[in-house]
């Protein structure tokens, strides 16, 4: 027994050892983690389909949201069941169960603003959110379209239809009518969308209440008395907005042609009808009301708070509005300008529309890149085949800008001409100022759309632009050459006596006559040359580098491209060089045309580059004038007073003689000497047309002698840069002619000798390919 | 909120003193056992103390066991568990059918029956979970028969018109709805996530009116059969389900400050079905005993186990008061299954007591449930030295471990090392 017993008590004592590990191990044990539920809801489908085109589901994504949010809503539970007070609310959001920011505190902010703009000043609750749903229920085609506009495509203007428009303002008339009658201060508003512009955007949060201001002031002044003036009042800006939508529902033929979207199915008299319409819907809208000015002043506070670069070009623009509007003052815009501003929109669609109407493809889908075949006088006359691949190719789209330029130029004609002489005498800085600034309001309003999306803001510097301009003479080329652009299919004296008229001038700024065509062209110009400066910075990989509102790009490669930019845009010009020796002629030529760089710098802003497109269509309107059977030579007539060599000669002291009043070429009073000689002594002008033929001066002495200018063959393009060249800069004529190092100016001026250019930078093919000749539009 | 017993154990002293009194005291025996411990958790840095008394008070016809414990401390409860308390007599002179009135297990009027909560039919009926490591099988407060019909057969019936669901060691609840837990509670989650968000949960227990929960009728129906080396017993019961379902409604709270998950609880106690058989081979090794017990509404709602009985070791030979009978089985469910973790989570038991010398006694308890991703385990040694017949003194080691979600592995920082004295009148 005594033996079992100690066996029991070793087998007890062994088993008490061994389980002192395990006891140990476990003794410390931490307690299990206490379990947590993990609640999913149903996944819902995504909202947008809500939004989507098929009508069943939509109705199903609608209903499952609905049926959602209420469900869960009522597991929630406040002081008073199926209510939340504003308090809780922010709660509720803090903690993070409805996520409106990253930041739990700007979530609440969101929430309390979304409902206090909702109209839901106390707090929500089932009804009001049912209420909610009803309102989204009655609304989700405008909210489709809103969706469609905003959210789901990239906003391009082509794509905007009116229809998605009067939706969207619907839209947004009907949310704002949320709010109820209750009048927000601008300073409570900003309070209520401060919080929903993301940190990240700090210029569109400093803007905010500058922005406020300006939309209270534009609806102020947009929906007149029917809103209040200083106060956002949801109900009444609803109301105007819809009243808005209600009138111009008719109308949508023509916003949709503004807009570039035109609808083929609509008739070209139905589109000029609802362009009449269009007009005096405008019309009754104003006149209907008493609408204060808008104060333009808004908009320097907004772009001053967006961080836009001063100068505002619009704020500038709006100098000119006593001009064109008498009701407008410096300080305010008349609503009265939409009305002319309507006007300019039908006399745009009326052209368009007549003009096109002839052509059957008008009512097509993609009606802008078809061939125009029928008749327009303005898209004739600016017509050119020969440069500007961008635009040669005369289409219906081409002719619709055309007309919206010539409907601008007549409805500035109406206002400028007021003794209705049919022509407009004015400074020529000032026509060219309001061109530019017309052109960088636009850019303007790019950048306060880059300025609210936080993107990098294009530098846009009108005033220095302007300055520029006139310093290298931008301006006294674009004149010369809007005057040369039109073919107003005259035996050509008129503008022959015109420009001899302006050479002959005593004051040293010109004024300047102007008729419509001239104005159209004008624009036009401008236009073009703005579309060709973006084409040659992309196409061409330029770099450029910003230095606060400027942009700059290096001079040599300028130079480097422009054989390029000729080849592409003005292959006449390239072939002529070519034959001629490119450095010889278009090198040296173009080199002295464009603006030296600054001292101290190698560079040039990246707007001097459109002296060179300019230039170009200067030279080739010339041609284009004076070659009038349009064979490519430029040939003499010893009985004709008005030969084309002659045109030439009259046309290129013209130029000449502006460039040097400009002081954009030196003013050398042996060449003016000269070009008076050449004008007023036919010998002179014997010898000249002699060297147009020969391509140089070198030697005129003898052709002043009729029987051996009549020996001279015709002139060319070619020969007439070449004996250009030797008049802008002999020494680095001569530096290519002997293949020597010759002066260099400026940075890239190395590139004209030792052949660099022709060796190195033109493009492979040898000949660049024309455009097939036509001298008129549609034939 | 407390869910205590004190309306169970009003119920249970009125019928315990109306029992006292109808006996005449120089018939009756009673003995009381009452012991104090201290505990040292390893949980906790500070010990506890522990009170215990058990007493049991018969006559010839009437007998009652209470048993009362007291934990002091923050995480302390108490209980007073009176069963039985019954009051039989013999319907008939030649005493074949018995009646009796008062709180008992039905089975239990049956000789030699004692329904152990590791078997299956002690498993599914009323378990006492206020001691969570010592769960009882009580019974029923009503009445019932046992009829003889011959000395082999007899029949069982049982009614009570009062039903009282499981208690569990207490889970408080404070007013703002925040957990003040017992010991051995077993806690509700703590926490919801949805939507990416964590929330504390708050809990509110919603009581139907007390008469709908209580008076609810309970009806068992049985037979046995006995001789020297076979017992067989098939019942059959109806009765509410003894540990409540939880029926839960959550909401959002939303105060001025904090989101809470609201969850309000009702408790839930349906009625059920069963049967079962309970086999005993009395004249074999270990005198196994195997029962099995069937839903009659839910079909994979079974229990099964098989039990082994057998004389504890004594080492002092002749000696075998303090050497009560040793057993050791299993008790699982097959096919059914639960959420929560159970006690039939495939559990092995093994209790041996061992009498080391005539004053020492050892006293060795192992339970692990074995199912996979729910194993645990509950191992308890208690030695008890004999000063006097009447006093002794004892210390004990429990070790408590398992998985998170496992029956035992709830309490695995529970572990305890207790000393304590223990006097019996």
């Amino acid at each position: 027994m005594v033996r079992i017993t100690r066996s029991i008590l070793a087998l007890l004592a062994s088993l008490g050892i061994s389980s002192c590990g395990f006891v140990k191990s476990v003794w410390h044990a931490e307690p299990p983690k206490r379990q947590v539920v993990v609640l999913e809801s149903k996944p819902l489908p995504p909202f947008s389909k809500i939004f989507s085109e098929d009508e069943d589901e939509s109705s199903r994504a609608f209903s499952e949201w609905k049926e959602s949010i209420l469900g869960s809503f009522k597991q929630i539970e406040g002081r008073t069941k199926e209510f939340l007070t504003r308090d809780e609310v922010r709660t509720l959001v803090e903690s993070g169960l409805v996520k409106l920011d990253d930041n739990p505190r700007t979530s609440g902010d969101r929430a309390l603003a979304v409902l206090e703009i909702l109209g839901f000043k106390d707090g929500i609750g089932t009804r009001e959110l049912n209420d909610l749903f009803d309102w989204i229920g009655l609304h989700k085609k405008e909210a489709r379209a809103f969706y469609n506009l905003f959210i789901n495509e990239t906003l391009e203007s082509d794509q905007v239809h009116a229809t998605q428009i009067i939706s969207v303002l619907n839209l947004f008339g009907s949310f704002v009518s949320l709010l109820g009658d209750q009048e927000v201060s601008p300073e409570h508003l900003s309070e209520l969308i401060l919080p929903w512009i993301p940190k990240s955007y700090p210029r569109a949060r400093n803007a905010l209440r500058s922005g406020i201001d300006l939309g209270i002031s534009f609806f102020s002044s947009f929906c007149g008395d029917r809103v209040s003036h200083s106060v956002w009042n949801g109900k009444k800006i609803g109301g105007c907005l819809r009243n808005l939508t209600k009138e111009f529902e008719s109308t949508t033929p023509a916003i949709d042609f503004m807009f570039g979207n035109r609808n083929p199915s609509i008739a070209p008299n139905e589109l000029i009808r609802a362009a009449g319409n269009f007009e005096i819907r405008v019309k009754s809208w104003i006149e209907g009301h008493h609408h204060p000015l808008f104060p333009v002043s808004r908009v320097a506070e907004f772009a001053k708070a967006l961080n836009i670069p001063a100068p505002y070009a619009y704020l500038k623009l709006t100098e000119w509005m006593p001009k064109l509007n008498s009701d407008s003052t410096l300080e305010g815009l008349s609503p009265r300008f939409f009305i002319e501003l309507s006007r300019v929109a039908r006399v745009w669609i009326v052209e368009s529309a007549r003009a096109s109407a002839s052509t059957l493809c008008f009512i097509e889908e993609n009606w802008k890149s078809c061939s125009f075949t029928g008749d327009y006088e303005p898209a004739s006359q600016l017509f050119n085949g020969e440069y500007a691949t961008l635009i040669r190719t005369p289409t219906l789209g081409f002719v619709s800008k055309v007309a919206l330029y010539h409907s601008l130029s007549d409805f500035i004609f109406a206002k400028l001409d007021i003794e209705k002489k049919g022509e407009i005498e004015s400074n020529i800085k000032e026509l060219i100022s309001l061109s530019i600034r017309l052109l960088d309001s636009n850019a303007f309003a790019q950048n306060v759309i880059a300025g609210l999306l936080e993107r990098p803001v294009d530098p846009v510097n009108t005033e220095d632009s302007l300055k520029s301009h006139t310093r290298i003479g931008l301006a006294e080329l674009a004149a010369l050459a809007a005057d040369l652009i039109p073919n107003r299919d005259q035996s050509g004296r008129s503008l022959l006596r015109k420009l001899q008229s302006q050479i002959l001038g005593r004051e040293k700024r010109m004024p300047y006559s102007m008729d419509r065509i001239g104005l159209t062209a004008f624009i036009y110009l401008y236009d073009l040359v703005a579309n060709l400066n973006h084409d040659y910075l992309t196409r061409y990989d330029l770099p450029v580098k910003s230095e606060g509102t400027l942009r700059f790009v290096d001079r040599k490669k300028i130079i480097e491209v422009f054989p390029k930019i000729l080849f592409d845009h003005f292959p006449r010009l390239y072939n002529e060089c070519v034959s001629w020796g490119f450095e010889r002629t278009c090198g040296v030529v173009f080199d002295e045309i464009l603006p030296n760089s600054l001292p101290g710098r190698r560079d040039l802003e990246a707007y001097e580059m459109d002296v060179i497109t300019i230039s170009a269509i200067l030279i080739e309107s010339m041609m284009n004038r004076c070659d009038r059977n349009s064979d490519d030579f430029l040939s003499g007539n010893p009985i004709d007073g008005f030969d084309e060599k002659t045109c030439m000669i009259t046309v290129s002291t013209a130029l000449a003689k502006r460039l040097m009043r400009a002081g954009f070429v030196d003013q050398d009073h042996q060449t003016e000497f000269l070009m008076k000689l050449t004008n007023n002594f036919f010998i002179a002008k014997w010898a000249a047309k002699a060297a147009l033929a020969r391509g140089t001066v070198k030697g005129i002495a003898w052709f002043a002698i009729p029987a051996a200018n009549w020996l001279t063959g015709p002139a060319t393009l070619g020969s007439v840069l070449s004996v250009a060249a030797e008049l802008m800069d002999p020494a680095k004529v001569k530096a290519v002619e002997t293949g020597q190092d010759g002066p260099v100016d400026s940075y890239g001026d190395e590139l004209l000798y030792h052949n660099r250019l022709t060796d190195y930078h033109l493009p492979r093919l040898k000949v660049a390919p024309r455009y097939p000749k036509r001298s008129k539009t549609g034939e | 909120m407390k869910l205590g017993s004190g309306l169970f154990c009003k119920s249970i002293g009125v019928l315990l003193c109306w029992g006292i009194l109808k006996v005449s005291p120089s018939r009756a025996s009673f003995r009381n056992d009452l012991g104090t411990y201290i505990f040292q958790y390893a949980s906790e840095k500070a010990p506890t103390l522990y009170l215990s008394n058990k007493s049991i008070f018969e006559t010839q016809s009437f007998l009652a066991k209470t048993e009362l414990y007291f934990e002091s401390g923050p995480r302390g409860s108490w209980t007073l568990d009176p069963d039985p308390v019954r009051y039989h007599a013999f319907w008939d002179e030649e005493k074949r059918t018995k009646v009796w009135v008062g709180r008992d297990h039905p089975l239990h009027l049956l000789e030699d029956h004692w329904i152990e909560p590791t078997s299956a039919l002690g498993n599914i009926w009323v378990q006492n979970q206020l001691d969570a490591l010592n769960p009882r099988v009580n019974g029923w407060i009503g009445g019932g028969l046992v009829h003889a019909f011959d000395v082999h057969w007899k029949m069982v019936f049982a009614y009570s018109p009062l039903f009282l669901p499981t208690f569990g060691p207490s889970l408080g609840f404070s007013e703002r709805g925040d957990l003040n837990p017992a010991r051995f509670a077993r806690l509700p989650p703590e926490s919801v996530v949805t939507g990416g968000v964590t929330l504390p949960i708050r809990y509110q227990l919603r009581l139907n009116q007390l008469s709908e929960l209580l008076l609810r009728h309970q009806v068992f129906l049985g037979t046995s059969f006995s001789n020297e080396s076979v017992t067989v017993d098939t019942f059959a019961f109806t009765a509410p389900r003894p540990n409540a379902a939880a029926l839960t409604d959550a909401t959002l709270a939303v105060g001025q400050n904090s989101v809470n998950a609201n969850v309000s609880i009702s408790p839930q106690f349906p009625r059920e079905y069963w049967g079962g058989i309970r086999v005993q081979k009395k004249d074999l090794l270990f005198k196994p005993a195997f029962e099995f017990v069937q839903n009659l509404e839910d079909y994979p709602n079974h229990q099964v186990s098989l039990t082994g009985y057998f004389k504890g070791p004594s080492i002092p030979s002749g000696v075998s008061n303090l050497s009560p009978r040793a057993s050791f089985g299993i008790l699982t469910h097959f096919q059914k299954k639960f959420e929560a973790p159970q006690f039939s989570d495939f559990l092995l038991f093994l209790r041996v007591p061992v009498e080391l010398t005539t004053k020492l006694v050892s006293r060795t308890l192992v339970q692990t449930t074995l199912l996979p991703s729910r194993r645990s385990l509950y191992w308890m040694n208690e030695l008890e030295y004999l000063i006097k017949t009447d006093f002794s003194i004892l210390a004990a080691l429990r070790v408590l471990a398992g998985e998170d979600a496992s029956y035992f592995g709830a309490w695995r920082n529970q572990s305890s090392l207790s000393i304590g004295v223990k006097k019996i009148w």
